[in-house]
């Protein structure tokens, strides 16, 4: 498995803990809000469950970004310094 | 550093008989507290009970219980926060928390409170209840926002749906 | 020990659940319950934020908020009352899986609780799912927890 799998398959992880759903019914391009009826408080708690895991410190700016699971491994891949 | 409960008032919006933290024995802002509740008998949680009931019907409430571990982590958050921030806290999410045993009239319960983490504005505690040497709960994660009333009695008609 | 899980049995009135244990306020005005799948029920529950009762007096002062933990009551008055009791104990909230506070219920505002409840499992317990809305159709609360009738005095082993 590649860096890049690994990587998503952990957030897929994490996403689908705070979405209370399976990891596998976590696709890749899903929007949180349109598809999965996801509110600000979970973002926040994907947000806050992320920075614990990697260490990393994400601006709350990029909030509004985080809104699929590709979405939300660009953005920590910019700022865990993935080479992904 | 201890707070008695005047500085608990001072810092907490809830009133009697909701302000249910009676001391903080220790604490260190942005990390931990141990505080202390104190449950009684006279507490208007009991006064509704018809005559003759068992004993295990005077089990402290599970919704207080839970909320009083939520009044601890108020405190060490809003100890760590700026000053100028008013507003109520909300307790907004709860995952995992686990009640093991009774709480009764006459038990001293404390909570040991960790801050996890303060992120865009929400905060995550977590931590464990006991009565002496006895663990009664447990608390995986906790998240709280403070909002300000304006934003509490906002215009309904305007309020996101949520789907 | 019985062998066979206990049964559901919606054999009281709210008003008796909040005077059956001890409970910050009676948090259920009514409760209607429906057989759910697989031996579960389903049950539909209400109640009006009344901001003259005294635990909301202080919560907050300025300002009644129904807290998030009301919610829990609520639930658990209108599963108690929904399942009844088993060898004369009351269910009680043994797991908060997850519970998530979207909206605030203020003075005035009715709470109706819908829930999925069960089936019960050997160790007498029972998953409980519910979703919260109020008056004007918002979604306040969903809550996914674990009840359980008590099988010794209190005390879960651990």
């Amino acid at each position: 498995m590649s860096e890049r799998d690994k990587h998503l398959e952990q957030l897929r992880e994490i996403v689908a803990e705070v979405l209370e759903m399976e990891p596998e019914e976590v696709a890749d391009t899903a929007d949180f809000v349109e598809e999965y009826e996801a509110d600000s408080l979970r973002a926040i708690e994907i947000l806050a469950r992320i920075e614990k895991t990697y260490k990393v410190e994400i601006p709350q700016a990029e909030l509004n970004e985080m809104r699929s699971l590709k979405a939300v491994h660009e953005v920590v891949a910019r700022y865990a310094g993935w080479q992904d | 550093m201890r707070l008695e409960h005047a500085a608990l008032r001072a810092l907490l919006p809830h009133r009697y008989p909701m302000l249910l933290l009676d001391r903080v024995e220790d604490v260190t802002p942005g990390e931990s507290l141990t505080g202390v509740k104190a449950v009684s008998g006279c507490e208007p949680c009991y006064r509704g009970i018809a005559e003759g009931q068992p004993a295990d019907r005077y089990a402290y409430p599970a919704s207080l219980l839970i909320e009083s571990f939520g009044q601890g982590a108020a405190v060490l958050w809003l100890l760590s926060r700026r000053a100028g921030t008013a507003g109520l806290p909300m307790f907004t999410a709860a995952r995992d928390v686990a009640l093991l045993r009774p709480v009764h009239p006459g038990d001293v319960i404390r909570h040991r409170v960790r801050l996890e983490q303060v992120v865009d504005g929400a905060a995550f505690a977590s931590g464990s209840s006991w009565v002496g040497e006895r663990r009664v709960a447990e608390f995986d994660s906790m998240m709280a926002v403070v909002r300000a009333v304006d934003a509490i009695v906002e215009p309904r008609d305007e309020r996101e749906e949520p789907r | 020990m019985t062998v066979a899980a206990p049964a559901f049995a919606p054999d009281r009135t709210p008003a008796q659940t909040y005077a059956e244990a001890a409970a910050p306020l009676p948090a259920v005005a009514w409760v209607e319950v429906a057989a759910g799948p697989r031996g579960g029920i389903t049950l539909r529950a209400g109640t009006t934020v009344d901001p003259d009762d005294v635990y909301l007096t202080g919560h907050f002062p300025e300002l009644t908020v129904y807290p998030g933990v009301f919610t829990l009551e609520t639930l658990r008055q209108a599963v108690t009352a929904a399942v009844g009791h088993c060898a004369g104990r009351p269910p009680e909230l043994h797991r908060l899986r997850s519970a998530r506070f979207l909206a605030p219920l203020l003075a005035g505002d009715t709470l109706t609780v819908e829930a999925s409840v069960g089936p019960v499992a050997q160790d007498q317990s029972f998953e409980v799912t519910a979703r919260c809305v109020r008056g004007d159709g918002v979604r306040t609360a969903t809550v996914r927890a674990v009840f359980r009738w008590p099988v010794e005095d209190g005390d879960d082993g651990r």
